[in-house]
């Protein structure tokens, strides 16, 4: 536990004065944020809100204006994302932008360790197949609006991959989405999604 | 603790009453309850009895969790979905969004009610004057629901006098067995000369029937009734704890909230946010913010009722293997909607409470079983089971849930538009601090294991149940943990 931390934090997103009568009160518990994606913004794999720590501020931004717009919200953790999105006023964004920049733990990386073998595939595939968008590091490419991934659990990394084959992402969505959408549904099975994910949490 | 725990399990059928005896606590032992739904509350009345210090942290701006009756300018914290309850300022009208009825089962919350002074009164469940609508079914058009059951019922007696083998018969039954038998068909089905069906007057009469000699409905042919989804559910659902008669506090069901906090001296603190749960060996350290303010308490035990999947979110030292039974619990969607309507229209076609049913998302109105012949009235417009529609409904705005249900309404009441004033809905698996409800019926496993306490930390709530969405559930769970930490207190003294 870091009491420093949510001091701060909470200063951050509480510290707001009153509108009308019947929106104080509610105002009061707008902590949306940490209810799904968990304390310190670490995610939550039961409500299926990934981790914001390291979220970038232009990825931020294109996820809130997808879900606003309903571009983005295909599937059960997406819907509940669009309705929290569409709910947040954009005078509230510095506000936000603020909590995460105070975020500064790490994510948890998983319990299940892939040994060598595993790695080693995974990061042939990921030099194969998602390099050129994400960076050799999935570092995220702006330019690509393709996302850092290094930073998610990996939890989310398999859920948002099975979500673009399944057609509940990137179906609606603007063309990074809808080509990231083309890429998952025609990769070959042999590809192990799996050992990407290793790879992406694991290696250094 | 093995009564207790069996009850748990075999809910809804635990008909005796259940209480807890705990021993005087020694001085200054404290528990931390999390979370102020009704297994807490219940919790910290017991445990306040005897002599204990109780702390109790609720994350909302409300005590009560999903026990949650909406009045004049309530808020409802659904995301997504913020709303203020517009009904009139007038206390009869309210609408339990979440609990509503009480079972006669239900023994151990009627013994509190009674208890805590809570005044109840019938809750009307089962109403064969009330319609069903199926779209498959009689063109569209609503039927009254004993029209449909006495039908039914018609034909399948006849069915069965025909298709009686005599072979069967006097195998299975003696000669005046066999008579028994066929006395009890035509009872059952109400059958006519040469033990068929041509209608009864249990359908009510087309005209006439106390003045004037009644005539008989025509009836609707089987395989036409068998088009009418009514008979998966509506037909049978008050045939087990559920029968036509049950039980509701006067006034709302969060009546019992407020009487048990009343006598509670440590009160709930409100917009209290746990963000940490370090369990120790001998006591549970807390972290939470309230209203702002990180803040840090300890006490000997801790009572969490937050939901499995949100307490996952919060800081915590539990082992992988609890961590993973947490994870195991499902979110339940739920979702009801409550309109204000200007004039009680129902009880001008003879509706007193009950529900009418029908193949359209909205599933259910349930008719206010109290304030008969009054002015204004709340009906609930939707209860919708199935998470497949629940799905869809959550991701309307409140608007367009109005909208939709004022709009399939219509085909169980014409003019049901013309009579709405204001609306408020909730979808429990999109609430804030809860983003999900009961869990009924899915792995009994993991809700049994769940019971078994993390060293000073219990799981406590109906999702720790076998048979979720019952205060009764929900009350069972917290004795048990008393019970068992009454054990463990004798122990350590």
């Amino acid at each position: 536990m870091k009491p420093v931390f949510f001091a701060v934090l909470v200063g951050v997103l509480l510290g707001r004065s009153a509108q009308a009568a019947d929106d104080a009160a509610m105002l009061e518990d707008l902590v949306y944020c940490l209810v799904c994606h968990g304390y310190e913004a670490q995610g939550n794999p039961s409500v299926g809100g990934p981790s914001l720590i390291g979220i970038e501020d232009w990825y931020l931004n294109a996820a809130l204006a997808a879900y606003r717009s309903g571009s983005r919200g295909g599937y059960a953790a997406a819907m509940d994302m669009q309705a929290a999105a569409r709910q947040l006023p954009e005078s509230e964004m510095p506000r936000v932008r603020t909590l995460l920049s105070l975020l500064s733990g790490s994510v948890d990386q998983g319990a299940a360790v892939a040994d060598a073998a595993t790695l080693q595939r995974g990061k042939l595939a990921w030099a194969q197949h998602c390099a050129s968008c994400h960076g050799a590091d999935g570092e995220g490419n702006e330019a690509m609006a393709a996302p850092a991934l290094r930073r998610l659990n990996d939890w989310y990394l398999q859920a948002a991959w099975q979500a673009y084959v399944d057609g509940g992402r990137g179906a609606n969505g603007g063309p990074a989405a809808a080509q990231m959408a083309q890429l998952a549904r025609s990769l070959p099975a042999s590809v192990d999604i799996a050992a990407v994910v290793a790879f992406l949490k694991q290696a250094r | 603790m093995t009564g207790m725990l069996a009850a748990l399990g075999a809910m809804p059928h635990s008909a005796t009453a259940q209480t807890v005896t705990l021993r005087p606590a020694r001085p200054q032992r404290k528990v931390l309850l999390l979370g102020a739904g009704i297994s807490s509350l219940m919790a910290a009345f017991e445990l306040e009895q005897a002599g204990y210090v109780c702390e109790i942290l609720e994350a909302s701006h409300r005590a009560g969790g999903r026990c949650m009756t909406l009045r004049s300018g309530d808020i409802v914290d659904e995301i997504g979905n913020r709303q203020v309850c517009r009904f009139d300022d007038d206390p009869t009208l309210y609408f339990n969004a979440g609990p509503s009825r009480i079972p006669h089962e239900h023994a151990t919350v009627l013994g509190y009610c009674q208890r805590l002074g809570v005044p109840l009164e019938t809750s009307v469940n089962l109403n064969p004057a009330a319609w069903l609508q199926f779209d498959a079914f009689n063109g569209g058009q609503r039927m009254r629901q004993k029209q449909y059951i006495a039908d039914a019922r018609g034909f399948m007696a006849e069915l069965t006098q025909k298709g009686l083998d005599d072979a069967w018969l006097d195998a299975e039954l003696g000669e005046s067995d066999r008579d028994l038998l066929r006395q009890f068909l035509r009872s059952y089905g109400d059958l006519g000369a040469g033990d068929r069906y041509r209608g009864s007057t249990r359908s009510g009469y087309s005209s006439g029937g106390l003045v004037a000699p009644g005539v008989l409905r025509d009836t609707t042919a089987l395989k036409d009734l068998l088009k009418a989804d009514f008979w998966r559910m509506g037909m049978h659902f008050a045939e087990s704890s559920l029968q036509s008669a049950v039980l509701q506090p006067v006034g709302g069901m969060d009546r019992i909230v407020s009487a048990v906090t009343a006598r509670l001296r440590s009160k709930p603190r409100l917009h209290s946010v746990v963000v940490g749960i370090d369990v120790q060996p001998d006591g549970v350290e807390v972290q939470y913010r309230e209203r702002g303010e990180l803040r840090r308490t300890r006490a000997d035990y801790c009572l969490s009722a937050i939901p499995a999947q949100l307490l996952l979110g919060v800081d915590n030292n539990f082992s992988a293997d609890y961590r993973r039974l947490l994870a195991g619990r499902p979110r339940g969607k739920l979702s009801r909607l409550g309109l204000q309507m200007r004039e009680r229209f129902w009880e001008a076609e003879g509706i007193y409470g009950g529900i009418s049913w029908t193949g359209q998302d909205i599933t259910q109105i349930m008719y206010p079983s109290g304030g008969f012949g009054g002015r204004k009235g709340v009906l609930v417009g939707a209860y919708i089971l199935s998470g497949e529609i629940n799905d869809r409904w959550v991701n309307l705005t409140s608007d367009e849930r109005i909208e939709r249900a004022l709009q399939q309404g219509e085909k169980l009441h014409p003019g049901y538009r013309s009579y709405f004033e204001s609306g408020v809905s909730v979808a429990w698996h999109r609430m804030n601090h809860m983003l999900g409800c009961t869990a009924t019926g899915s792995d009994p496993g993991t809700a049994a294991a769940l019971r078994a306490p993390f060293g000073r930390h219990y799981l406590i709530g109906d999702q720790v149940a076998n048979y979720g969405g019952w205060l009764e559930a929900s009350v069972l769970s917290a004795l048990a943990a008393l019970q068992d930490l009454d054990a463990k207190e004798v122990e350590a003294a």
